[in-house]
């Protein structure tokens, strides 16, 4: 049938290329594979940690002896093997950076070409970046000009010791290291990330913004961030991250902690384009395994978390919002692509414990090929929780017959006075529709960057204008060649 | 204008369409009749390269250019319309934003600068007012919760946005009452002209008291039977296909 | 699948089966079973996904008595349990075991025919053995490993029952020991066969344990109109599990009136396996004191073209707790599919709890699937309207409150079963004041 000649003939003609695939040639400090107490002391040792990160760590390696790795959720993960991975690569630079100019040219070059410009330059010129490659933070921009307004924006390794304080009063407090087991293995080993403090009264004046960057092969990237917004203070706080194109699987398991005080408001975004592995034999790519979790603690304190999850072989990651403080808000707005093998399993748990809480949820599930894409959310109801209400939404679009879409709601309410609604639907890219468009005269590529942003809008409203931009950009290349 | 020769079709293994020649030229309203199942909305298909229909012989001329060459878009860009029997319903996508992507398309296709959305919503306005339609179908998403008749007056308008060269009116009466259809077909009347032509698909003679054929066709198991002029509607409307279908 | 805990050797659970005396015709039922509960790996726990919400096993785990037919149930007791209409086409199954002399249906002994489940195990034995082999949920095994009795009906292809069939499960209760009944009705609907069915559970005052089983087999365009009556004692435990296999254009309307207890769980497994095939299940719950009533859905599309209806309501005093746990799957190349899953929980105490799962896993792209499930109180500006139209409050409240369990009971098509249906509910609304007259 020419329908199907002609789904080939697309196929074929429009593979795209992981834009982001290269890899940087830059000498690199790199630990030995394999785990066990001595790799832990090794890292805090090559950071120069305090002691009281060296015990963290140690309790936190002892508790994951412990504990197996999930099998609950909807994915069909290969074993992996703990022992073969590389949980320290830095680049070869002993001291301290003073300031941007004595980053690596290679790191900065890599960085440029990932449109990510850390010279306090043109486009970005309004957002502060702190880029991390491979294990370890290599720069951050505008710290000055925050400081000015005593606001903290530094690589968390840095923090520890400048600010132990806040470290110490905050780190594994929303993600206890007894939490799971990749909290607990990251907890033990995680290498660098970012740290931000908003001091009381003050409204961050530009986007904070972080950058990953895997470049070394078989190396883990276990990076740690914590985010904490003082009284009447709000954030804005951008992720991005992309990796080099191997065969071999590599593990990513971050941990995002954030911690909102009275009237806070934290938003954080991200967008996810890891190496998702060859899409026709499902071979290398990033274990996307992060655990994002913000504790709104003060009253009518705010956290929104938005993802646009596009890249890894698997995305299992949950952010999401525990609401202690009276009035406080939680969001979460979610697109989430799967193509060729790639496989998510995301969404979030929303825990309602103060009073008049309120949180929504508005998921999208995109799946494309033979991939599997699944909506997995909890929404929790405490019987304290007196007048909390959420809403949830989460659809779903199949492309193609041989994907499959699945949508897991955990509902449960244990306060009468709570309000709690729950909708989903299915829709799909069809052949028709985008006849529909060409017989008016648009492109196949329009129509199809059209339907996708009609589908996920109300997400993309909640991302920072380029952001939301190169998203949209973003999806219809990925999903260009799986819709014919 | 459009030339159409031999034009063989199907869809998978089945042969739809045998061999159908027609002929039109600026200015002239056919209508394409027949009992459903008999080929005429493969027939339409084709015309706007369906990709799930097959041609397997014969061709069609486009203003001097082979038709069956061009993907859908190029060929409404190069000025072939269809409005659907049954429009897609497109969620989420508004539908004054998609008029206006449609808009400029064909403008860029012209070398034209596109229309900003303040100056299409007042050509919309013009349009819609024109059409007699309410102003709410802007905002809402292409085609989404439309009743029948809303849908049929949305392509209509599509229709006289885009200004084709040639129409193709897929049972355009379906699911209307006789109000809207009076409607649907002086917006039609309106759009027609000298220098366009419309080819009105149908299996019911009603429409064509509304817009009046100067040519009418008889299509069964496809093939065109007969052709002749508005008379030949006429007779339709007392006689109905049996008479055709005996045969054979 | 988190896996249970373990059985231990000396688990009351066993000791019940040390006093249970198999029946030859039931034997290999009874072996595949208890193989598969060992096999799944015990009884379960609150970490098995299957049971997060409903905790049956502390009611499943007990030194309880199996028990097969009873001796002295009256005439006069059955009679006050069949409805008008069926009085001359209902079944008695009674501790378990069915009693033809105390059952009448001459009514429809032209479209029909029944048997003892033990006569009729050569024919239908191979098909409960098989399923039991492949049980995910221990409780339906449970029964498969205790099962020594039950019924088997088969509806004619073509017939159209004229009276719908009523069956009765009745329970008895003991101070000196906890009685267990494990009874299996497999009901076949041949091509084209129309019926309505009504399950009527309810047992004497007291605790006993109830764990039946429901083999449905709808046949090309067969259509089966089915109520399920749960109106067993506060104290008792009661657990159903309700397999439906469905073929081309058959069709099945499923009415579950629950009126609670210590624990209540019906586990309802439906395979979709014929195009067109159409699936509606209603389930409506009121709660109060401990009670517990809990939801169990796996509803299979697995060929193109068919559609399911779900909507669940429960209402919840004091300290009820509901659970409405559902999934539907859409299996690759079941195109056209349509669902949709619907669960509203009205709260009316702060200690009542409302739990859902409405989950959806769909391998075709052409469906159209939708679900939803709302938690809150009677809508205020409901209450606000109708006073405004001289309701007194209180009045307005109940009327909402009534008017919400109503719509599903409603779906409930013989007269006197919907009526019997909202006695029992309805009839605990007004003792908590919710009395609309």
């Amino acid at each position: 049938m020419a329908g199907q000649d002609k789904k080939q003939d697309i196929s074929e003609l429009t593979k795209r290329e992981y834009k982001y695939g290269f890899t940087t040639d830059i000498e690199a400090d790199v630990l030995p594979k394999g785990l066990n107490e001595g790799t832990v002391r090794a890292i805090g040792a090559k950071k120069n940690e305090p002691d009281y990160m060296l015990e963290f760590r140690l309790a936190a390696y002892r508790q994951w002896l412990t504990m197996k790795h999930p099998d609950w959720a909807h994915l069909k993960i290969e074993p992996i093997d703990f022992q073969d991975i590389t949980y320290y690569s830095a680049p070869k630079k002993q001291e301290k950076l003073q300031s941007i100019d004595e980053v690596p040219p290679e790191i900065l070059k890599t960085f440029e070409k990932l449109g990510i410009p850390l010279m306090e330059q043109k486009r970005l010129s309004n957002v502060a970046v702190d880029a991390v490659f491979d294990s370890v933070s290599v720069a951050t921009t505008h710290q000055k000009k925050l400081a000015k307004q005593g606001i903290i924006f530094c690589s968390i390794s840095e923090a520890l010791r400048t600010h132990p304080e806040l470290v110490k009063k905050y780190l594994g407090s929303v993600v206890p290291i007894t939490d799971n087991f990749y909290a607990a293995l990251n907890s033990a080993v995680f290498s660098d990330g970012s740290f931000v403090y908003i001091p009381p009264d003050t409204k961050c004046p530009m986007e904070l913004s972080t950058y990953f960057r895997i470049n070394t092969e078989g190396a883990g990237q276990f990076e740690r961030t914590l985010i904490i917004c003082d009284k009447n203070s709000s954030v804005s706080y951008i992720e991005g991250c992309t990796a080099p194109s191997f065969d071999t699987r590599q593990l990513h398991a971050a941990i995002v902690e954030l911690v909102a005080l009275d009237n806070a408001d934290i938003k954080y975004s991200t967008v996810q384009n890891w190496f998702a592995g060859d899409p026709e034999t499902g071979k290398g790519g990033i274990y996307n395994f992060v655990v994002k979790r913000g504790k709104c603690l003060g009253v009518n304190s705010k956290i929104s978390w938005t993802q646009i999850e596009t890249g890894s072989a698997i995305t299992w990651k949950y952010p999401s919002c525990v609401l202690v403080g009276d009035g406080s808000q939680g969001e979460f707005y979610s697109v989430a692509l799967t193509t060729g093998h790639q496989q998510a399993d995301t969404g979030t748990r929303m825990i309602h414990i103060g009073k008049n809480t309120r949180s929504v949820i508005i998921s999208k599930g995109i799946s494309a090929d033979v991939a599997s894409n699944a909506y997995r959310g909890l929404v929790k109801v405490a019987s304290v929780a007196e007048g909390a209400r959420n809403y949830t939404q989460c659809d779903s679009m199949l492309v193609g017959d041989k994907c499959s879409a699945h949508t897991f709601p955990y509902i449960e309410v244990g306060n009468e006075n709570a309000q709690v609604e729950h909708e989903a639907s299915t829709s799909k890219i069809s052949e028709e529709q985008l006849l529909y468009f060409q017989q008016r005269g648009i492109g196949k590529e329009e129509a199809i960057r059209t339907i996708l942003n009609g589908f996920c809008k109300d997400v993309f409203n909640q991302l920072p204008m380029e952001f939301a931009v190169e998203a949209q950009k973003l999806l219809a290349l990925k999903l260009e060649h799986s819709v014919g | 204008m459009l030339e159409i020769k031999e034009l063989r079709a199907g869809y998978g293994e089945a042969e739809i369409l045998k061999g159908i020649s027609l002929t039109v030229k600026p200015g002239e309203i056919h209508g394409i009749m027949g009992p459903n199942g008999h080929g005429k909305s493969t027939m339409s298909k084709i015309l706007i390269g369906h990709p799930a229909y097959t041609v397997t012989g014969g061709g069609v001329t486009f203003n001097g250019k082979n038709l069956l060459e061009m993907p859908p878009e190029k060929r409404a860009l190069e000025g072939m319309f269809l409005a659907y029997q049954y429009p897609v319903e497109i969620p989420g996508v508004n539908n004054a934003e998609f008029l206006r992507m449609a808009y400029n398309e064909k403008r860029k296709h012209e070398k034209l600068e596109p229309v900003d959305p303040l100056d299409f919503d007042e050509l919309l306005n013009a349009k819609m007012k024109f059409l007699n339609m309410d102003s709410r179908f802007k905002e809402r998403a292409v085609n989404e919760g439309f009743s029948g008749g809303e849908k049929k007056k949305n392509e209509i308008l599509q229709m006289a946005l885009l200004e084709p060269k040639v129409a193709i009116l897929d049972e355009i009466d379906s699911g209307l009452d006789i109000d809207a259809l009076k409607v649907v077909a002086e917006g039609v009347n309106k759009l027609a002209g000298p220098g366009n032509s419309l080819l009105i698909i149908t299996h019911y003679p009603r429409i064509l008291q509304y817009i009046k054929p100067h040519h009418v066709h008889v299509l069964i198991r496809g093939n065109i039977v007969r052709s002749g002029g508005m008379d030949l509607a006429e007779e339709l409307e007392t006689t109905g296909y049996d008479s055709y279908l005996k045969g054979k | 699948m988190a896996p249970g805990e373990p059985i231990v050797k000396d688990s009351p659970f066993f000791a019940a089966l040390d006093r249970f005396v198999q029946k030859a015709e039931f034997r290999a039922l009874n072996e595949a079973s208890l193989a598969r509960i060992m096999e799944i790996g015990g009884l379960p726990g609150r970490k098995h996904e299957m049971f997060t919400f409903a905790n049956v096993r502390p009611h499943i785990d007990l030194p309880f008595q199996p028990k097969f037919g009873m001796e002295g149930l009256s005439c006069a007791t059955v009679r006050q349990l069949v409805y008008h209409g069926c009085e001359k086409s209902f079944l008695v199954v009674a501790d378990g075991v069915y009693y033809p002399a105390l059952s009448d249906i001459s009514a429809v002994r032209e479209e029909l025919t029944v048997h003892p489940l033990a006569e009729a195990m050569a024919a239908v034995g191979p098909r409960l053995r098989d399923a039991a082999a492949a049980e995910t949920d221990i409780t339906a095994a449970m029964n498969g490993a205790f099962c020594s009795s039950g019924l088997a009906i088969n509806v004619k292809a073509g017939a159209k029952l004229s009276a719908p069939l009523q069956i009765i499960v009745y329970s008895t209760s003991a101070k000196e020991r906890l009685n267990a009944t494990f009874p299996a009705v497999t009901l076949d609907m041949g091509e084209g066969a129309k019926a309505a069915v009504i399950v009527k559970s309810a047992g004497e005052t007291g605790a006993y344990l109830g764990n039946a089983l429901f083999d449905l087999r709808l046949g090309i365009a067969a259509t089966l109109d089915w109520a399920y009556i749960q109106a067993d004692d506060a104290a008792a435990v009661h657990l159903s599990k309700i397999r439906l296999t469905a073929q081309k254009y058959a069709r099945f309307n499923g009415v579950t009136a629950s009126k609670g207890g210590r624990m209540t769980r019906h586990h309802h497994e439906c395979r979709l396996q014929g195009e067109g095939a159409e699936l509606s299940l209603s389930g409506v719950a009121i709660l109060e004191k401990k009670e517990e009533a809990h939801h169990y859905v796996r509803v299979h599309h697995e060929v193109p073209r068919c559609q399911s209806r779900q909507h669940f309501k429960n209402i919840l005093h004091d300290a009820g707790h509901s659970s409405v746990d559902t999934c539907v799957t859409v299996h690759p190349g079941a195109q056209l599919s349509d669902s949709n899953q619907l669960v509203n929980n009205l709260m009316l105490s702060p200690d009542a709890r409302a739990d859902n799962k409405p989950w959806l896993s769909i391998y075709a792209d052409d469906v159209k699937c939708t679900h939803g499930a709302t938690v809150g109180k009677i809508d205020e500006d409901q209450v606000f309207y109708l006073k405004s139209r001289g309701i007194a409050e209180a009045r307005a409240r109940a009327l909402l409150t009534t008017s919400f369990a109503q719509s599903v009971i409603a779906a409930i098509p013989q007269v006197d079963a919907a009526l019997d249906a909202r006695d029992m509910l309805i009839g605990k609304l007004e003792a908590k004041g919710f009395g609309v007259n």
